[in-house]
């Protein structure tokens, strides 16, 4: 299935460098959106992505995995990039004003709410849809995968559409 | 009368030929019902006028294309499988019916909000395409409409860009000025997933901000459909997704047992998510009625610990409702279309299997709620009173008597589910099938019998009518092997690959073939039994 979606966005990487799609440019991107204070979807999700990332060889290099906050408020870069680095190394953070990230949130049509957390009664939960996206070097949609699809499903079909 | 041809091949009560039931008056005339309302020419709608104006209640002409639409696929599919003639124009109508403004053009007015029930919601721009956000009241008939249709008939029809167009050219706005969106069943349905997506699988809103769980069985319906179709499992991710979403509102089920109806989502003037969980009779019956695609176990659950609050029963079996949504002290509804319960009720027991129920309503329905003969067709007169004097419970609303009331009387025992979990494909769409009758005869048998080779036909001169004279034509008859053609046990007419032999008997019947078919032409005079049997492979 296709997908009336522009993926645009202009945030902050957890190095503290301002980007926007267009900096990856010829590299395929992989996109997940999360927040670092998620229990089970996050790194359920991340952990999946990255045993696809190990799985594809040297595909891999063609491919720039990103995970994009949907809690800007508390992801900050050095949240995103200590949190990243010690559990999910091939990501690179990206965070930004709350204006920048719902913007980002919105053009990838990602759900984000907020709820209580049963488990931080002084925090709160931010649910969000698991869809990963796949862009072309041209940080155009290319494909998207729902969290149903394990990781060699992913893998598979990762490696028909990188070429 | 028994005839024989060559491999002990006969018709006419041969052993081991089982034959399927016959449709009722009453099945037939809810089928007939339907295809005269799909006749009506462009802007004719009667027999469902609502009494609200807007398109705002249950009796809006959405609701009821839309479930006429699947009542008759569930008809189509699981009583006259073989008889295509029936329902394939009737469907097609019914989509083009959906597609006029008079459907659609609501949208306009509804999509600018303000409030619904106790809320004041924020006012929002008006919009004018009815599918591309939220109305998915109407969006998911639509797709599922044009899906289905598909499926039961491989015709491919809306899979042409610009298939699905809405206009808007009032003579008024002057010769410059128009608004058309333009989509196909694929794109309307990548809209809907986007939409569903973007609310994080919760579903997706009827009027602004307001999520129903009814209408968002339907386009769960048309992703399957669309899988089945085209590849893919959205169905699942979507179900999973909703699942996960409802879990926070309880899973869907209130705490008193009922399923839960909607829910306000937050926005500038309401911090949070507020969920409607009103026990109500309609919300009840109209979920379980489509849940049961994919949730069989809690729908079943709900069904057995809840029915019986809302049926009144009364003497010979008959049942008609209770417990309805009242203002205090007043004979006005708490909501808007509530009337409509004793058919959603209904539909649900059909769909239960629960059959004393779903009879029990429906015999209600034949006693006191006035039922009508049209050209063939049964409907219940609009009825706007609640009771009459004697104290029955006679409201009658068009989705009941076009819809829901069809839907009741034709549906099987997990019939939506079956089809659901089973759509045809083409092994189903080359059987052997009635792809021509004459539009004053009823089909009360279509059946197609793999094992025996056989396929049954009864037709009969139209509800009211003493006698027709129509042509059948037989499709996907040919490159099956020899066969032998019977009407009401009497060998008409035998053949193979390509030869077509009369009968003495049957040389009237001018037996002849036509492309892929066999035609013959039948005087009726009453029921006839048409049966066409090949040897065995």
């Amino acid at each position: 299935m296709s997908a009336p979606v522009v993926p645009r966005y202009a945030l902050v990487d957890h190095h503290g460098r301002d980007v926007t799609e267009q900096d990856f440019l010829g590299r395929y991107q992989l996109v997940f959106f999360g927040f670092t204070h998620c229990r089970m979807v996050c790194p359920r999700a991340l952990t999946k992505l990255s045993t696809v990332l190990d799985d594809l060889g040297p595909l891999v290099d063609r491919i720039q995995p990103l995970y994009i906050s949907v809690d800007p408020e508390r992801d900050t870069p050095e949240v995103m990039r200590a949190f990243l680095e010690e559990n999910y190394p091939r990501f690179l953070g990206l965070t930004g004003s709350p204006e920048a990230a719902e913007a980002a949130r919105s053009a990838f049509r990602v759900y984000a709410g907020r709820g209580t957390d049963p488990e931080d009664p002084e925090g709160y939960a931010v649910p969000h849809t698991a869809l990963t996206y796949l862009l072309d070097p041209a940080a155009t949609y290319l494909a998207h995968f729902p969290d149903v699809l394990d990781a060699d499903d992913i893998t598979a079909r990762i490696r028909e559409l990188v070429r | 009368m028994t005839s024989t041809i060559e491999g002990g091949l006969s018709t006419g009560g041969a052993p081991g030929l089982v034959q399927a039931p016959l449709l009722s008056d009453e099945q037939v005339g809810h089928i007939r019902h339907v295809d005269n309302l799909s006749r009506l020419p462009r802007g004719d709608w009667r027999h469902m006028a609502g009494p609200l104006p807007f398109q705002e209640d249950f009796s809006a002409y959405r609701y009821q294309l839309g479930y006429m639409s699947l009542a008759m696929a569930l008809a189509h599919y699981h009583q006259l499988p073989a008889a295509p003639a029936v329902f394939k124009g009737q469907l097609d109508r019914l989509i083009g019916k959906m597609l006029e403004p008079d459907a659609w053009s609501y949208w306009r007015d509804t999509s600018t909000q303000g409030g619904y029930g106790p809320f004041t919601l924020p006012r929002l721009p008006s919009r004018t395409d009815p599918v591309a956000v939220d109305n998915i009241m109407y969006s998911a008939y639509l797709q599922v409409m044009t899906l289905m249709y598909t499926m039961l008939f491989d015709d491919h029809t809306y899979e042409q860009p610009g298939s699905l167009s809405f206009s808007m050219r009032p003579v008024l706005w002057g010769k410059d000025r128009h608004e058309r969106f333009e989509y196909d069943q694929r794109s309307l349905n990548e809209r809907i997933y986007w939409n569903m997506v973007e609310n994080g699988y919760l579903g997706v809103a009827c009027e602004p901000f307001c999520v129903f769980q009814v209408c968002n069985q339907v386009p769960i319906l048309g992703f399957r459909l669309h899988d089945h179709l085209y590849g893919g499992d959205v169905a699942t991710e979507v179900t999973q997704g909703y699942l996960k979403a409802w879990e926070q509102f309880g899973g869907g089920v209130n705490k008193n047992g009922h399923f839960a109806s909607y829910i306000v989502q937050r926005n500038e003037l309401l911090p949070e998510d507020v969920l409607l969980d009103r026990d109500s009779a309609w919300t009840d019956g109209w979920l379980g009625m489509l849940m049961n695609m994919w949730r069989p176990e809690l729908v079943r659950s709900v069904y057995q610990n809840k029915i019986e609050q809302w049926l009144d029963r009364g003497r010979d079996g008959l049942i008609s409702v209770r417990n309805l949504s009242r203002l205090p002290g007043s004979a006005d509804l708490v909501e808007l279309g509530t009337l409509g319960e004793i058919g959603w009720l209904a539909a649900w027991a059909s769909e239960m299997g629960d059959r004393e129920v779903a009879d029990g309503l429906l015999g209600h329905a034949d006693t006191f709620m006035n039922p009508q003969w049209e050209n063939g067709g049964l409907y219940y007169p609009r009825r706007d009173e609640t009771y009459d004097d004697a104290g029955h419970f006679v409201a009658v609303t068009p989705t009941v008597s076009n819809a829901t009331f069809p839907y009741a009387r034709l549906n099987v025992a997990d019939g939506l589910r079956t089809l659901f979990e089973r759509p045809w494909a083409d092994g189903e769409r080359s059987r052997p099938a009635l792809t021509e009758v004459h539009q004053q005869v009823d089909v009360r048998r279509a059946w197609y019998h793999e094992d025996t080779r056989c396929l049954q036909l009864a037709v009969s001169p139209m509800h009211g009518l003493s006698s027709a004279t129509t042509d059948l034509v037989i499709s996907r008859v040919w490159d099956r092997g020899p066969w032998v053609l019977a009407v009401d046990g009497v060998t008409v007419a035998r053949g193979d690959e390509g030869r077509v032999e009369a009968t003495p008997e049957g040389r009237r019947l001018q037996p002849e073939r036509v492309g892929d078919g066999l035609r013959i032409s039948l005087d009726l005079r009453g029921r006839a039994d048409v049966e066409m049997i090949w040897s065995a492979a």
